[in-house]
């Protein structure tokens, strides 16, 4: 079978193209390690979150900013509700630079969306169900959080501030309610 | 001396008002709709009415038993609302009449038809409840040293309101805000930073603050005054502009004062700018499309000329011969292909490297 040069020049640059494309998924998994959110957060009674009686749960704290149990990073437990992110809305969450944040964030209402706006640290927020997630962040800065599911009528006002400072400046009071 | 006032929540609301001789004024207050409006009358020139504020629509010798005959005056409202009220509001002027009906009232001096304590208001907020739906005109709370003020009261669009949106109080009373329960978390922040209460949502939970100074101070909840959460606390008894001109007794004919062009002259920047804009925009469209049209015309005229004058000639010309390959340029589709293959890697690494591993990422 007699197959035009071009066609085979235009078979083989399709055949690069796509093993270029597995290999960048593959290396995105393996050497920045790029995850997704899986469903290791667990579920939560989301009427529980709604009234606020974290101490009835063992998956959930009251949202603010702890130590981690095992001494390393820090642990970030978040409530979105319409419309407003707590801490993160009246307040902004300050962690640590270098150091692991896993991220704790659930919803008390309806459906929301957390992401740090210009990275990929990207989640849905879902009533009933908690999303974990590890993040280290390697310099300082600050990122604005909004919410990137509708949720109503605020939806558009629903935003918030996390700042990462030095280890020196960070300062884990504890979040306790705000 | 003797006075009379209506008061109208909007332009499209009547308002009437009774009076009995002799009365030497007559105002006129809107506390609903909150743009500056005008009222041309009968009895004086065109006058403008600023929200919250009585404005004198006729001041002068007492007005005597049957005047003007009906016992009428006639009136138009001209409503001028900004870019942004125009979307939901009802313009142009509204015909309307006073009714300023007869002398049955033995010795009564004021009459008014609505409530006072809205139409005194006086306090200009500027548009600060331009979009707030449950404000209703400042609460009189004067003579108490304490006021309750309840956060998360319905608003026409869900429980994002303070209730009263507005109150005066007289200086040195403490506003104590009581949070219902109702909508989620809320908190109170003054618009100029001089107090600010937490973000909490229990209900029961309070804030107060002790008002000194006379003045308006405008507060909101922060994650809810998109949906219009705002309100204002009036200390002492501060009063807007307005309402004092004299601009001399009109004459009749001005009830006619219909001024139609309002639609078409803007009234604020943005819309000089938006009549600029689109106008040079028009004119340069317009130059284009005319410039296309006469070029296409006169290569039309041209190439018919043309027909016309070759039309009899027989003309035999030599068929080209056209080969195949020539049709075909190798060099070309090449360039093609690799084209699309640069702008597709290209695409593909922008969007995964720099757009998803840049920052902070997700590990796990």
């Amino acid at each position: 079978m007699h197959v035009h040069r071009f066609e085979k020049l235009w078979f083989g640059a399709s055949l690069v193209l796509i093993v270029a494309f597995i290999g960048t998924i593959v290396y995105g998994a393996i050497g920045p390690g790029v995850a997704m959110v899986g469903d290791d957060g667990g579920t939560i009674n989301a009427a529980t979150v709604a009234d606020g009686n974290f101490e009835r749960t063992d998956n959930f704290r009251s949202p603010g900013v702890y130590e981690s149990p095992d001494g390393n990073g820090v642990d970030v437990y978040i409530v979105a509700r319409q419309y407003l992110f707590n801490p993160g809305t009246a307040q902004p969450i300050e962690v640590p630079r270098g150091e692991e944040v896993t991220f704790h964030v659930t919803s008390a209402d309806v459906t929301h969306g957390f992401n740090l706006a210009g990275t990929n640290v990207n989640t849905m927020v879902i009533p009933g169900q908690v999303s974990q997630f590890d993040v280290t962040f390697d310099e300082t800065g600050e990122y604005g959080i909004v919410c990137h599911e509708y949720c109503g009528s605020g939806h558009h006002t629903m935003a918030g501030q996390l700042h990462v400072v030095q280890q020196s400046q960070f300062d884990a009071t504890a979040g306790g309610d705000n | 001396m003797y006075s009379v006032h209506a008061t109208s929540r909007t332009h499209a609301e009547d308002a009437s008002a009774t009076y009995s001789p002799p009365c030497t004024s007559i105002a006129y207050a809107q506390t609903g709709a909150s743009a500056t409006s005008e009222i041309a009358t009968n009895v004086r020139g065109v006058i403008s009415v600023l929200p919250g504020v009585l404005s004198e629509i006729y001041s002068g010798q007492p007005i005597p038993t049957g005047w003007e005959g009906d016992s009428f005056i006639n009136y138009v409202w001209t409503y001028r609302p900004s870019m942004a009220q125009k979307r939901d509001r009802r313009t142009g002027p509204t015909r309307r009449r006073v009714l300023i009906a007869g002398a049955a009232a033995a010795g009564g001096t004021v009459l008014g038809s609505a409530a006072p304590a809205a139409a005194q208001s006086g306090a200009d907020f500027d548009g600060w409840f331009d979009d707030v739906s449950n404000y209703d005109g400042v609460v009189d709370r004067t003579g108490q040293s304490e006021v309750t003020v309840e956060v998360g009261v319905e608003n026409g669009d869900g429980p994002y309101g303070f209730g009263p949106a507005s109150v005066r109080v007289d200086p040195g009373t403490t506003v104590t805000w009581e949070w219902t329960g109702q909508g989620g978390s809320h908190n109170v922040i003054a618009e100029e930073g001089s107090y600010e209460s937490e973000l909490v949502a229990e209900a029961g939970h309070t804030f107060s603050h002790t008002f000194e100074e006379a003045g308006v101070s405008t507060y909101f909840c922060q994650p809810h005054r998109a949906l219009g959460m705002k309100g204002a606390v009036v200390v002492g008894d501060v009063s807007g502009g307005g309402g004092s001109g004299s601009s001399g007794g009109g004459d009749g004919g001005g009830s006619e004062a219909e001024s139609g062009g309002s639609l078409f002259v803007p009234t604020d920047f943005t819309g000089w700018f938006a009549l600029l804009f689109g106008g040079i925009m028009g004119l340069a469209v317009a130059g284009v499309l005319g410039n296309e049209a006469r070029i296409a015309y006169r290569d039309h005229a041209n190439a018919e000329e043309a027909y016309v004058r070759d039309a009899p000639v027989e003309a035999v010309e030599e068929e080209t011969e056209v080969e195949l390959d020539e049709e075909y340029d190798p060099v070309g589709t090449a360039a093609l292909v690799v084209g699309y293959f640069v702008l597709i890697s290209a695409l593909w690494a922008f969007m995964y490297f720099v757009e998803y591993i840049g920052g902070p990422t997700i590990t796990g």
